[in-house]
């Protein structure tokens, strides 16, 4: 009985965790943060860390627009660079679908232009041949995903939000005080809770009783050792399937979604070499002098997806004051922004863009009803 | 697809062993080796421009039975992925393929273990390792006057082999002193043949009249552009640094070095499970007596297993693939009894020798705490020990966030070269390698060619089997 009690008890320190629990704090609440393994240790920390407007959907626009911003502002912390980008149409076919997706994007408010293929070049010399169109982002670029658990460590502490690492939530129950929530070595009471479990949301939300409509992914995310300079921004790909950056160090970070395998609760996932062959052959395509490099790293990210590919952000229907974030299509760029929306309706208050409530699914568990 | 029903991966004593054993037994059996021929690193081959004509060579007993069974040498194939099943990752001469087998046996060795001390990134400086590879198989000194530091047998080996081929042994600085190594005699003398060598080797050093510092350490590797020369301390029964020495020792290379650490990369990446076990040599995958880990049909043999040395080795490999060939029912229950129960016993005989021998190198906690902050831990990031300092006052407790913090560990070593001491410095402040953990192992396991990977492709080879949503 003598468990500490808090405002709001969070599950899961990625960025959207973390940024619910900075905007509680900044709300007055005493907020309470844990963590399974450490703070972004999953997707937020191994993801390629492109913060492209060119990637995202236009239904999400103005929250990519804004998440981007908050990681301008971020800077030199989180490794911020706005490099400007390009997306590549390498056939007829790709240049039609990209016309198109610039269009659409436009319309949702992000500065990209359709330029020529030759344009294109002039950007980015290195390029290989023939680039059919292509479109270009200014405020395209990208931060160092690997200092996520680093920065917000010092923001949570900053804010005093009291965080547990290493701590993975074994049981949440009900009552009339709020969720007690039972960690490895540690419980507390939580007046509301938030789910933010990334790709572990499916087992967070079992344990509250729900059935959460997550498919998980296996992104692979690859490394090259140090090379002379050769590309200057971001390139990615009309159908989504690249995104390639020379970091000031000289290494090329490759990603784009390509499928590993692999199954959170067991671990980190694996590469597989159809996935990686292909994601790596696509970035050879674009850029030519990545045959001379080498490969040194490769893994695994999970990511979390709903079925309508749009986020699950809002109150658990059934369960007042419980909330869920998460499933967010570029994840990386919008969380930051994401969270603070959440934690405006937590709050009580009228968040500035809708959420995504979750009561669109059938959350009841198989075999419920 | 290649199927298999063992495939040995590393071509070392223990890997020869295990694949001659299966192939023998009746198991469709591979060994890959990533080098030009099997050997490994204690029995590699001379290069075959080199070859002197008929003289016996260490390891030649285990090439020949290797070669006169049926087992598959795949010779310069790197693994660079695993996946259970098991799925075997390769990159050969001819490209890339995947090979299959019911059965796997990792005896992929170690990595030398070093600990970092001011100057040790400057050309001249090299591991004990690397320096018998370069006299015995290359047959090039490591330098015309040579410093040799560290703990451990090989420390005597390389200062002898250096005389030998006619070099200088600047300085002979061990950690140990007389009675750490007398301590030892008893379980010496159940290899008078190695006492005899190791005899021999000193008199070799006194006979040169070289320098030897007992229970002494390099506190700094002096040099601009290469090696200059070494300051010394003695060191108190922890190992830490407590009177210097006033003159500086000139020398244009260093070799040193404090021991092995088994290779896990391959066991972590499998997830296997791993302890903490410094008289191993640091973390270890956890196996039975018959070498097999948790997951059925995975072994891992050898100083992989745990640093017991040479004659270990072998044997280690040859209970694995009889425990193997049980399981693939090419013997039964009597064959395997009859003919593990005498390789049981010679291999806890050699082990009690090798760990002996190998106990020398357990590094003591004032070597980790002499550690100064402006000396570079990860040389492929040029991370120093003060920056691990302050990833920990950041508040990161585990390897993996200080690596994500501070990119130790991230470079094209994979953290072969600095894992071991920034763990060390890591547990330390936070208390126990357990808490620290082992850094997530990623493929490849060595860097390979992107070209290798990729092949020659067309824009239509490349399958997008879905796009993006829009």
């Amino acid at each position: 009985m003598s468990d500490a009690s808090f405002d709001a008890v969070i599950l899961g320190g990625g960025v959207m965790g973390s940024a619910v629990a900075l905007r509680l704090a900044e709300g007055g609440m005493r907020v309470a943060l844990f963590e399974q393994q450490a703070l972004g240790a999953g997707a937020s920390g191994v993801n390629a860390g492109t913060l492209s407007l060119q990637t995202k959907r236009a239904a999400l626009m103005p929250y990519a627009l804004a998440g981007h911003e908050l990681w301008r502002r971020a800077g030199a912390r989180v490794g911020y660079r706005e490099t400007g980008g390009l997306t590549l149409a390498f056939t007829p076919d790709e240049a039609g679908a990209l016309e198109e997706l610039v269009e659409q994007r436009r319309q949702a408010g992000a500065p990209i232009e359709l330029i020529h293929g030759d344009r294109a070049r002039e950007l980015e010399p290195q390029l290989g041949k023939p680039i059919e169109a292509a479109s270009y982002c200014a405020l395209d670029g990208y931060a160092n995903a690997s200092l996520t658990g680093l920065y917000y460590r010092g923001l949570l502490a900053e804010a005093g939000v009291h965080v547990r690492e290493a701590q993975r939530v074994e049981t949440i129950d009900r009552e009339s005080r709020g969720f007690r929530v039972h960690a490895t070595s540690e419980a507390c009471i939580g007046t509301r809770l938030v789910l933010a479990g990334g790709a572990w949301l499916k087992q967070a939300g079992a344990l509250l009783g729900i059935s959460l409509p997550i498919i998980v992914r296996a992104n692979i995310v690859s490394v090259t050792e140090r090379m002379p300079p050769l590309l200057r921004g971001v390139v990615l790909h009309t159908y989504g399937r690249l995104t390639l950056k020379q970091k000031p160090n000289g290494t090329f970070l490759i990603g784009g979604a390509w499928q590993g395998e692999g199954d959170p609760t067991q671990g980190p996932g694996r590469v597989t070499p159809e996935g990686l062959i292909g994601n790596l052959r696509l970035a050879e395509y674009a850029l030519p002098p990545l045959a001379r490099s080498r490969l040194i790293r490769s893994w695994v990210g999970y990511e979390a997806r709903a079925p309508d590919v749009l986020p699950l952000v809002g109150e658990i229907p059934d369960y007042p004051n419980a909330y869920v974030i998460g499933a967010v299509l570029g994840g990386y760029t919008i969380g930051p922004y994401i969270g603070r929306l959440l934690g405006d309706a937590v709050l009580g208050q009228e968040p500035e863009l809708a959420l995504f409530p979750p009561a669109r699914f059938d959350l009841a568990p198989a075999g419920a009803n | 697809m290649t199927g298999y029903d063992v495939i040995v991966i590393g071509a070392g004593p223990a890997g020869m062993a295990a694949a001659t054993r299966a192939a023998e037994l009746g198991a469709h059996t591979a060994l890959i080796e990533q080098g030009p021929e099997p050997g490994g690193q204690v029995y590699r081959p001379l290069p075959s421009q080199f070859s002197a004509g008929g003289d016996a060579h260490p390891g030649d007993e285990l090439r020949e039975q290797l070669r006169s069974s049926t087992a598959t040498v795949l010779a310069k194939h790197a693994v660079w992925n695993l996946a259970d099943g098991y799925h075997v990752d390769v990159i050969g001469p001819q490209g890339t393929k995947r090979l299959q087998a019911r059965t796997l046996i990792l005896a992929t060795g170690t990595y030398e273990r070093f600990v970092p001390v001011q100057g040790w990134t400057l050309p001249g400086v090299i591991g004990l390792g690397a320096a018998t590879v370069l006299i015995k198989s290359q047959q090039v000194l490591p330098g015309r006057n040579v410093v040799v530091a560290g703990a451990g047998p090989l420390l005597l080996l390389v200062a002898a082999m250096i005389l030998e081929a006619g070099g200088r042994v600047a300085a002979f600085v061990d950690l140990n002193g007389v009675t750490d190594w007398t301590a030892r005699l008893p379980t010496m003398l159940s290899r008078p043949d190695l006492i005899w060598q190791g005899s021999r080797w000193w008199s070799r050093l006194l006979r040169a009249g070289t320098p030897v510092f007992r229970r002494h350490v390099i506190t700094c590797i002096e040099g601009e552009n290469d090696v200059a020369g070494v300051q010394l301390a003695r060191v108190d029964r922890n190992w830490r640094a407590t009177h210097r020495e006033a003159r500086t020792i000139a020398a244009d290379t260093v070799c040193m070095g404090n021991g092995l650490c088994p290779s896990t990369d391959m066991t972590r990446l499998l997830k296997l499970g791993h302890r903490f076990a410094p008289e191993l040599g640091g973390w270890v995958p956890e196996v039975d007596e018959n070498f097999r880990s948790e997951r059925e049909g995975l072994y891992v043999v050898g100083d992989g297993a745990g640093v017991r040395g040479a004659a270990a080795a072998p044997l280690s490999g040859e209970i694995a693939a009889l425990s193997a060939a049980h399981a693939l029912e090419r013997i039964d229950r009597d064959q395997l009894e009859r003919a593990r129960t005498p390789l049981v016993q010679d291999f806890r005989r050699a082990s009690r020798f090798g760990l002996t021998m190998s106990g020398l190198t357990t590094v003591r906690a004032g070597l980790i705490s002499d550690i100064s902050s402006d000396t570079v831990v990860c040389r492929c990031e040029d991370i120093t020990r003060g920056q691990i300092d302050d990833a920990v006052a950041a508040g990161c407790r585990d390897i993996n966030q200080v690596k994500a913090a501070t990119r130790c560990g991230m470079g094209p070593c994979q953290g072969k070269m600095c894992g071991d001491a920034a763990t060390s410095i890591l547990a330390s402040q936070v208390g126990s390698h357990e808490q620290v953990g082992q850094l997530t192992a990623r493929p490849p396991f060595r860097p390979v060619d992107t070209k290798a990977l990729t092949g020659s492709f067309d824009y239509d080879d490349i399958v997008m089997a879905e796009h993006a949503p829009t």
